[in-house]
Formats: C-alpha cells, structure tokens, sequence
C-alpha cells in the first residue's frame, strides 16, 4: 500500500470513529440526568447566546461593560469557552431549527469534543503500535463507564481532556510538519479557553521542546544561539515578573497592571523577541526552529486567544483573570467518601487517585494500561525509549501526579484526571499488540496460524466485553460505576467508597415520580438545585404541576441522594414524614442510589 | 508464520485473555446475587409470624438497605456504616438479614464484629439470595427508664452562670425555652448513625441547659449517650468544646465534647437507688455550631 493510500485510510478510520463517536453519544443523550453543574452551565450558556444576539443586532451595545456583565457575570469561574458553544448549539439547534430538545441542542458540542477524542488517540497511537492498536486506544475511551457518561453532558473535564490530547496532537506533529506549531498555539489557546487544567499541558511539553531544540542544534553554531536566545527571553520574563511580585507583591502587580503597563510590556517584548528570533532560526535550521515554534506559539497565542474569547475579560482583563485563578487556588473541599473514610479536607491520601483509577476502570481496560506503563518503564530504563513514547507517559502522568497532591481537592469521582485517560489507552493498546502477538507465536507452536488481526481483534472483542456489559448496564448512573476489581458497584458499597455524586442518578425514579405523584404536590429532588428542577421540567423529564421546594419539611415526597456526607438529610426526612420506611427508590446492583419517602397522612 | 514468543511477552498476552475471561465472567455473575421481590416478601412473612416487641433487623452488608421498603416498621432496621459492631442495648433479640453472595461482602468481618455475646436462636433461613438468622442479643440489657419516653415529665431550665433558673415551657410537643430553644426527640445522625435522641443545644455565655428527671427506678446503671449532630461534629474553625454532664443524686460524670469529636459518646453511672433524680445538662463557653443530643436510660442488669 503507498503512503498516500494509507493516509487516506487512515483519515477514513479517523473521521468513522469520530462519527460513531458522535452518533452514538447523541442517540443516547436523552437517558442522561442533569448533574448539578450541567444546570449552571446550560443557564450561562443560554446567557451567553443572548448576548451573541444581542452582538448581531446592536453591536455597540453589545461591547459596553454592561452588557457583557450582564451576560457573562454568571459563573465566570470557568472561562467562556465551551459555554459560548452550547449557547450558540442551542440557539441553532433548539431556537432556530426546532430539532432538538433544549438538553440534547446544548449537549452537541459536548458530543463533537468526546467524538474528537477517538480520531485523536487514533492518530497518537498508530505510529506507535499499528492501525488495530489506533482502533483499540480509541474505542477505549467509550468503553470506560464513567468516560462513556460524561461524555454526554455539557460540562468541561471532558472537552479538556480532548483539547489536551489536541495540543499534545498538534505538538507532535509540528515537530516534523510545517505549519503545526501555529496549529499548536491555536489549540492550547482553545484549552486555556476550556478549563484551568490547560495551564499544566506546558508542563508535559516544554521539556521535549527543549530536548529536541538542543538535540537538533548540535554542532549548528547560529541555530544554538537562537535556541538559547528565545529560552533566554522568556527565561528573563518569567525573572522579570518574579522581581516584580518580590518588590511590589502579588497584590501590587495586580493592581499596577493596565493597559498600557510594564507587565504587559514583558509579555509582549518576551513573545516579541522570541517571534524575531524565531523567524531567523527558521531560516536557519528547520529541525530546531520546528522544536521551538509549538512553544513560542503557545506563549503568544494561548493568553490572547483567552483574552480574546471571554468578553467578560474585555474592560477588566487583570482584576477578572486574577479572580478567576484565584477561585481555583482557593476551591472549596467537598467531603468524599473513600475506603470507609469521610474525607473532608487536605491532606488527601496520596495514592487516591490510583486506587480509584483501579476501581472504576474497567478491568479488562485497566490491566493492559498498567502493562502499558511497565514496559515504557522498561523501556526507560533499557534506553531504548523514543521520545513519542516518553511524550505518552508523561501526558499520561501528568494530570494523575497533579491531582494527587495532597492539597488538590479530591472530589469529583475520576473526572479530573480525564486528560491522562486516553494517553493510559493508547499505552494499554501497546500491550495488547505485545499481548496478541504473542499468543499468535504460542498459537503458531500449536499449528493454529492465525493472522495478526485476527489473533488482536479476538483479545480485543475479550478485554472489551466486559466493559461493554458494565457500560450497558449502569448508564445512564455513570458516576456509580466501579470495576470488577472492586467487585462492582456492590463491592465498592462494602470498600467505603463514594456510591455516586453529582445529583444525576435521581432521573432513575422520575418515571415512578410522574406517575405516582398526585396533581400539584411538593418534591423535595435532594441535592437538585432550583436550575436543575427547572431544566427537568423544560425538557419534559418532570411533570409541570410538581412543585419543587428545599427540604422535607415543606414536601410532600422527598428522593434523597444516597450519600455518606448526607445521611442526616435523610434522617430529617425521617423526622418529618414519620416514617422510616421509603416507598421507592433506585437501587444498582442492590445498593441504595435515590430512596423516595412520601409524607404519612 | 510468527516468532515464537519471548516469555514475557507470553504472559502478558495470557494475563490479558485472562483477565478479559474473568472479567466476563464477573459481569455475567453479578446479576445472579441479586435479590428478588419475593425474597423480601418471604422475610417479611417470617418476621411477621416470629417477630417480638423489641426485636431489631441488622443488614449485612450495612449498606443493603432495600430491605427497608418491604420490612414492616415494627422491626427497626439497622444498617450504617460501622453498624455491624453496633450493640444494639436496647433490643434482646437481632434478626441479621444477609445478602451473603454479594461480591466483598467481608462477612467474617461482620461476624467477627457482630458475634461476641450473641447466640443463635434459629438456624439460617435461606431465601433466594438472602439470608435470615434469629440471635439472643446478650449485650442488651433490660431499659427501666428511657428519658425520650419521659421528656413531658422532665423540668427543663436554664441555669444562669449565677445560679438562677429560667424554665423552659412543655407545649406539647416539646419544651420552649426563654432563649428560643426546643428540647425534643427527633431523628438525627450521629457519625452516620440515626439516633432518636433528644435535641439539646447549649445555650450563650456559658449557661447550662438541664433536664431534670425525678423518681427514676433503682437501676443497675444510668447510662448519658450524646454528641455532636452529623457535621457540626467535624467543625473545627471557631468553635469551642462542649461538655455534657450527667448527674445523679448530686454525683457528677461529664462527657467532654470538644471540636472534632465525631459519633456516639456515652458515660455510665453504676447503680441509682429507687427514686433518684437525675439531671443532664450541657454548656459551651461560644454555642455556636454546638447542636448535641443525646439519649439517657436506667439499665437493670443484664441477663445471662
């Protein structure tokens, strides 16, 4: 097959399992429930889709601070970005075309970043293991329950773990395309536009630019020079701010910064220089300007296009930016429960996230991932590693290693680590192919010949299975899921772990709730927020003559979320209904999720 | 035709297809151990034909609490986390209903927990996928006085850093005191444990809040169990301890409660005469985010 024919090929496989990807997701969207902050988010998104109209019909009016406060103030902790999207989906596909419910016409972008996860990991992994590994990593990605589940909402962990896997794309290709290093800016400006965990990708690249700048300038005087010249401008940046904080503060610097400023001035003379002494380096050494290029472009192009993305940054970019850090440096500790234990607060128990990677992982899914990272260990300590292998492991650690700090807040079940879970996947699809071919070998020894694919797709089909019936049989109560290590979700019960979070798995009585709830009564939806409730009977999952309050004693009926944290609420149930005794609920695999009480008469 | 393969990368090929196969057969598995509609039905027939005023349900594992829609209310149901070392004081006889084919069940650490001074009065009833067995809880002990059942009668005051009183009013339903504090039995949590425990919340600047129980039976113990409601336990940023005190016939024992003292406490007073009075009471120096209750019996002695 000529290289053309397998390029093409391989853009036909990319483009199939963004598209399965795509479909599936949007045909089983209706199932999911609405987390707590999918509610804020379709609220702010439909905020913001309001003043995208109001940008076409008055633009003047659109660009004074007013307006954009008005229309952007509501949960400006996270950046503009994906909720200018669903805004914008459902303006279209909602408002204009009528072809969606308002959920699903938010929900698409969603779907279209998730789907780009697979045609991504696809490309990442086939220079490495081959075109049915591609496959496997990619597909991985939909067979991880939790993955699969939030894959549908209107959230951010999962269009962040998709741009990242984009920028670190991107950055791979630039170090051998022309024309990618702008491409990688773009990306990491659309990351940074996505949610805070973008500002750590720089941590899983600089590295391997620096290696491959100082590796291809060997024995090039001109070009190491330039090399060092452009780490050394933003080397004397970054010293720059560092004196600045040491002599006015942080607090100063914030308030000193405007527009004109000298803060502004560093940044602009850092990517500045940089850009000239890119621009020689390209006429002067391809290889090394190709290491330098993704990088420089990120620095330039990543807090423009955050700046220029989010109109609530325009009239107060320092105060609102600083704000908005701040918010994620400061985050509250929600309590979580985990192995039997109540964790309110730092520090957290370092190997968590492992243990709960383990847990909810499928198996079959998690075992090759742990290979995986064994024989790239292996392969470090042998020194036979390359460098897109190493470019895996670290991305692949990076977020996991992040997270565990003991400091980082640890709620939020695995989803802030998603980033690291198609780099586990494509590591995974290493040692199936190890794994198959050498079960071909063995089988050879027997005088069974079977081909390469077949052998491959046979353990495939096996290590996928299971998943598949996990993932069937929990969505759409996808943050319940746990892994046959575990014992499921009955044996994750009994280990003391978090049964659930996020206030979804409720929608699992409302079929119940609309037909046995009497005209007009008070429902107390636990742990639902008033945006949530709202967005239920918008979307015709509730009946509109519930009427929906915050606590039982005003409630008629009241589903409680089966939480450790929350155990009290129920008992306050107790106390109001006069009963203990629920008439209801949704149970997984025996264990209490939602436990509906009505009030005694 | 294919190398024969190096040895690892054998074993990493048959650990994969093994894996996968026992994954499989977990998933196909997992349905099978649930429990069906009937084999609630089935339990609840048992326990309505052989049931007593007194008895208590205890799940294992704790958290198989579906039961609780078919079990009828006169058998309490117990199952919270930590509930399997519960003694369960107030009741002579526990039914343990037993999902014993869930996956990580840990029952021998249920029994292990659970067994000391318990002895089987049935042999196991199996029902599909549940299990039902009688035990004679040797940890109970007979309850003469219960203050939740004697609540109207108590005097409930505040008692003013000078020694004077002001007396709370019983409306009924619950005594109303000058600060605007209700003394009532209510469900709470205590460590994820539901109590029905006597809401007491200290009130400002260092005054007692007492309830005074007169004319108790001679008892073999008076026993003060209290603490701090659900996450009021673990708050640990501007508050202060409390102290609950128990005192009988003027002799005082005192549950210290300071921040971070999360579950049940509970202090014991050996033998009372026929017609003691008894007082509880709680004080804290700063009251704020202080919500205790607390639950007080007269004991007579176990029986063997």
């Amino acid at each position: 097959m000529t290289a053309d024919l397998e390029a093409r090929r391989d853009r036909l496989i990319a483009w199939g399992l963004f598209a399965f990807a795509f479909v599936l997701l949007l045909a089983t969207e209706k199932a999911a429930g609405f987390v707590r902050d999918e509610s804020f988010y379709f609220y702010a998104g439909e905020n913001h889709a309001r003043w995208f109209q109001l940008l076409l019909h008055s633009p003047s009016q659109a660009f004074t601070d007013a307006a954009i406060t008005r229309w952007f103030d509501y949960n400006h902790e996270h950046p503009a970005g994906m909720k200018n999207l669903y805004g914008l989906s459902f303006l279209l596909f909602n408002e204009t075309l009528h072809l969606l419910r308002p959920a699903a016409a938010f929900r698409v972008p969603a779907f279209a970043l998730a789907a780009l996860i697979l045609p991504l990991t696809f490309l990442l992994t086939k220079p490495l293991f081959g075109r049915n590994a591609g496959i496997y990593a990619a597909l991985v990605w939909l067979l991880v329950p939790r993955q699969f589940f939030e894959s549908h909402i209107s959230c951010f962990d999962v269009p962040v773990a998709a741009v990242w896997l984009l920028v670190v794309y991107c950055f791979w290709q630039a170090l051998s395309r022309p024309r990618w290093w702008l491409y990688t800016g773009l990306a990491f400006g659309a990351a940074l536009a996505t949610k805070h965990n973008a500002y750590f990708i720089p941590v899983a690249l600089i590295p391997f630019s620096l290696v491959k700048g100082w590796q291809s300038s060997v024995g090039k005087p001109l070009a190491r020079a330039l090399f060092v010249g452009i780490n050394a401008a933003f080397v004397f940046a970054v010293v720059l701010y560092g004196v600045m904080v040491l002599a006015l503060g942080p607090q100063g610097v914030l308030d000193s910064f405007r527009f004109p400023s000298a803060q502004l001035a560093i940044f602009v003379a850092a990517v500045g220089v940089g850009s000239w002494l890119l621009r020689r380096l390209s006429q002067s050494d391809l290889a090394t300007f190709r290491a330098m290029a993704p990088l420089v472009a990120m620095a330039g192009l990543g807090p423009v296009i955050f700046y220029l993305h989010w109109p609530y940054l325009w009239h107060h970019p320092v105060d609102r930016t600083a704000w908005y850090i701040s918010f994620h440096l400061t985050h509250n500790h929600y309590a979580w429960l985990y192995l039997g234990e109540l964790l309110r607060g730092p520090p957290f128990p370092l190997m968590y996230v492992w243990v709960k990677t383990a847990l909810t992982v499928p198996t079959s899914l998690f075992i090759p991932m742990v290979l995986g990272l064994i024989w790239v260990a292996v392969r470090i300590i042998r020194d036979r590693v390359t460098m897109l292998e190493l470019l895996v492991l670290v991305n692949a650690l990076v977020s996991i290693l992040l997270i565990s700090a003991p400091n980082v807040p640890h709620f939020g079940g695995v989803k802030h680590w998603f980033p690291s879970m198609p780099f586990l996947a494509i590591l995974g699809a290493g040692s199936m192919v190890r794994g198959s071919d050498a079960l071909r070998g063995w089988l050879a020894t027997k005088k069974r010949v079977l081909s390469e694919n077949v052998v491959f797709g046979v353990l495939a089909v096996l290590c996928f299975v299971p998943a598949l019936i996990a993932s069937v049989r929990i969505y759409p109560y996808g943050t319940s899921a746990y892994s046959e290590l575990a014992g499921g979700l009955p044996g994750a019960a009994s280990l003391g772990m978090q049964r659930q979070f996020w206030a979804n798995n409720v929608s699992g009585i409302f079929e119940w709730l609309n037909s046995n709830a009497k005209p007009g009564e008070r429902v107390w939806l636990h742990e639902n927020h008033n945006l949530q409730t709202r967005d239920l009977q918008r979307n015709g999952m509730l009946r509109s003559d519930l009427v929906f309050v915050e606590g039982p004693w005003q409630a008629d009926l009241v589903a409680y979320q089966y939480m450790q944290e929350f155990r009290e609420q129920e008992f306050e149930t107790w106390q109001a209904f006069g009963t203990t005794r629920p008439v209801t609920g949704l149970y997984l695999d025996e264990t209490p999720q939602i436990i509906v009480y009505r009030r005694q008469r | 035709m294919p190398d024969a393969p190096s040895k690892p990368a054998l074993a990493e090929g048959l650990t994969l297809a093994l894996v996968a196969l026992a994954c499989i057969a977990f998933q196909v598995w997992l349905p099978t151990t649930h429990v069906k509609d009937n084999d609630y039905q089935a339990a609840v027939e048992v326990l309505n034909a052989h049931a007593q005023p007194g008895d208590v349900l205890l799940l294992n594992p704790w958290w198989s609490e579906r039961a609780r829609l078919f079990i009828p209310e006169s058998v309490p149901v117990v199952g919270y986390l930590g509930s399997d070392a519960d003694p369960l004081e107030l009741n002579p006889r526990i039914w343990v209903l037993e999902q014993p084919n869930l996956p990580e069940v840990g029952r021998s650490q249920f029994w292990r927990a659970f067994s000391q001074g318990r002895t089987e009065l049935s042999s196991e009833i199996r029902l599909g996928n549940l299990s039902l067995r009688l035990y004679k809880n040797g940890r109970a002990r007979p309850v003469l006085f219960d203050a939740r059942a004697r609540l109207a009668e108590a005097k409930v005051y505040l008692e003013l850093l000078d020694g004077s009183r002001q007396s709370c009013q019983w409306s009924g339903h619950s005594h109303r005191c000058p600060n605007g504090a209700e003394v009532l039995t209510e469900w709470r949590e205590l460590k994820y444990q539901p109590r029905q425990c006597v809401r007491f919340f200290p009130p400002a600047q260092g005054a007692k809040l007492v309830a005074e129980f007169a004319n108790l039976p001679a008892a073999d113990s008076v026993v003060l169990m209290g603490g701090y409601i659900w996450e009021h336990a673990v708050h640990l940023g501007g508050v202060t301890r409390s102290d609950l005190g128990l005192e009988v016939n003027g002799e005082t024992s005192t549950i210290p409660l300071p921040p971070g003292t999360d579950g049940l406490q509970r202090v014991e007073h050996k033998s009372s005469p026929a017609g003691s009075t008894v007082r509880v009471w709680v004080t804290a120096p700063n009251p704020a985010d202080r919500e205790v209750c607390f639950e007080l019996y007269a004991f007579g002695a176990a029986t063997p």
